[in-house]
């Protein structure tokens, strides 16, 4: 499974230098929208003039296995571009055009069809977009530890373990207070994956990819306190709420089986 | 079985690289088109925004007479309508009494918190919003400084919880109980400050756990964007709790005595435990210009005051 994929990464890493990427790839959070509008100049002509009356289809696509889900299937959300079809005006300017990001992270090629050849402009989708700062591991150590079990293929490298970087500062001081306090190490267990987007845990855990049984955890800024390995749990409500864990919309959620913490940046 | 299982999950993985070569050979000609084009293309990247968020025209949210939440519009997965019922933090009856002594080392302010007779959960956690900046805190046993927030200046948030194990019931501030020996040290003079109480619910495996607020964010029930977050207006920290002035470290030793007090006296102007107090307020503050003058009125305001009043005009008088 390894050499697999490597060897993928590999195909992956080939497939995107071989790419003529017009321009930078616009960078976009999970289920945001992106306003923007794409002009077109013909390159060969002298003064090369804006290309008026140029009729123009776009359509959203996605690399299959980008952003950090290793699965893929024909259900994975694409997004959506509106208005898809347009004619350029006289400078050559689409109207204002709007990419509805997906909820799912990943790379989403938009193909513009334009005098009848095909151009490509990249949407990237992660939480990390336009300088965030999600989403960096929020590591074990002598304070805190990860509920056993729940890796998984679809998602590798512990791919459930990411937050904010301010988050992993307030997790940080939580696990540190609640070992002062307790003798014992924080147990955490979901948070983000690495981009962000849907954390989808498939039918393995009897949900579907691309669906979240989790409504939050996109942005790296929840953090979930399992019952069953933590023993103080009056005091995990304190010391999370005190530093930061009910910032967020909604405050600390009080799951049937873990507390879900929502911190703000 | 599990050879059979490797089996597939190889030839699976063999297929998706096939599939990924392909199309990308595919887009490569793609490509190879573009670099004969003629046109060159540019974006123009005007910003992101939210998505308007899509609301059911059933979806409603609003807390009913005992102040708990009731959410209409959600479904259970492809079924009936639910409406989701949820019980607040907000019941408990917090009452503050803070006392402020001045010293070599600023001021140090001692809060006795009683949670009345007619409430209805005990105070699990509560904090204080000082302005000034805060020395120390401590708290009585079986309760704890939990934290000093200070990501927000000037505001400094200081939390006191209980510390205690689950189970264990000594000097909670149940019903009808009291506690003193919240303790805060300041350099800055006092004002009016907001304290924040949260009351105890309870948790899965105790008597009463209700599994409210997991409905929410179950898989099993569907709901528009715009009912969970209208509905998470409801249950934020500062919303999903009880919200009382007191008095707390207000002004650092720098701002001027005339602008705290009159400062202080416009705040009890606008707050409604002032209210029998506001024609005085508004008339003192149209004439005293001085610290004697104003000071002079507030011991006027004084000799009929009661409660939180009484704090305030106190300490405006002993302590500027």
């Amino acid at each position: 499974m390894e050499v697999l994929r490597a060897i993928w990464t590999v195909a992956l890493v080939v497939f995107l230098h071989s790419l003529h990427i017009h321009a930078q790839p616009i960078e976009v959070r999970p289920g945001e929208v992106v306003q923007f509008q794409l002009c077109f100049y013909w390159e060969n002509l002298p003064g090369q003039p804006p290309a008026s009356n140029l009729d123009v289809v776009l359509q959203p696509e996605v690399f299959p296995m980008s952003g950090y889900h290793w699965h893929d299937d024909s259900a994975r959300p694409k997004g959506s571009i509106q208005p898809s079809s347009f004619r350029t005006s006289g400078d050559g300017c689409s109207p204002s055009l709007q990419f509805y990001a997906p909820t799912v992270a990943g790379m989403h090629p938009m193909v513009i069809y334009a005098a009848a050849t095909t151009y490509n402009q990249e949407f990237w989708v992660g939480a990390w977009a336009n300088n965030g700062y999600c989403c960096v591991q929020l590591y074990e150590n002598q304070d805190l530890y990860y509920k056993p079990g729940g890796a998984q293929p679809e998602h590798p490298d512990w791919y459930g373990f990411n937050v904010s970087v301010p988050t992993v500062a307030k997790m940080q001081t939580i696990a540190q207070q609640y070992r002062q306090q307790t003798a014992q190490r924080l147990c955490v267990n979901d948070m983000s994956l690495n981009w962000g987007g849907v954390f989808d845990l498939g039918p393995r855990y009897g949900g579907q990819y691309w669906q979240s049984p989790h409504a939050e955890h996109k942005l790296g800024l929840n953090v979930d306190l399992p019952f069953s390995c933590n023993n103080y749990l009056q005091t995990a409500y304190n010391i999370a709420l005190a530093n930061g864990g009910g910032a967020g919309p909604g405050g600390i959620l009080v799951h049937s089986d873990h507390y879900h913490l929502r911190f703000v940046d | 079985m599990l050879q059979t299982i490797k089996h597939l999950a190889v030839g699976n993985c063999f297929a998706r690289v096939a599939v990924a070569l392909i199309l990308s050979t595919s887009l490569m000609a793609q490509d190879q088109k573009q670099s004969e084009s003629q046109l060159r293309v540019v974006p123009r990247v005007f910003g992101t925004k939210q998505p308007d968020l899509a609301r059911s025209p059933n979806d409603r949210v609003w807390l009913d007479e005992a102040g708990n939440l009731v959410v209409e519009g959600a479904r259970r997965r492809g079924a009936e309508a639910i409406t989701i019922a949820i019980t607040r933090r907000v019941h408990v009856r917090p009452i503050v009494n803070c006392s402020v002594r001045s010293g070599p080392d600023g001021f140090t302010y001692e809060y006795r918190i009683t949670n009345a007779p007619d409430a209805k959960q005990w105070i699990q956690i509560f904090w204080l919003d000082a302005l000034g900046p805060i020395g120390a805190a401590r708290a009585p046993e079986y309760w704890r400084v939990y934290n000093i927030e200070r990501s927000k200046p000037p505001l400094e948030r200081v939390f006191f919880g209980r510390d205690a194990l689950d189970s264990d019931t000594n000097r909670r501030l149940t019903p009808g109980a009291s506690q003193d020996g919240f303790v805060v040290q300041s350099q800055a003079r006092p004002g009016l400050v907001r304290l924040f109480f949260v009351g105890h619910k309870p948790l899965p495996g105790e008597s009463g756990y209700i599994a409210d607020e997991a409905i929410l964010e179950s898989s099993e029930v569907e709901m528009s964007d715009w009912l969970r977050q209208e509905a998470n207006k409801y249950l934020s920290m500062e919303a999903n709790s009880v919200v009382l002035t007191g008095i707390g470290p207000k002004y650092p030793p720098s701002v001027p005595a005339v602008q705290a007090l009159r400062n202080e006296l416009l705040e009890a102007v606008r707050n409604p435990v002032f209210l029998p107090d506001r024609d005085a307020i508004n008339s003192l503050l149209s004439t005293g210009q001085d610290r004697t003058s104003l000071q002079s009125g507030i011991e006027s305001l004084l000799k009929k005051a009661t409660g939180i009043r009484t704090e305030l005009y106190a300490a405006l008088i002993r302590h500027y």
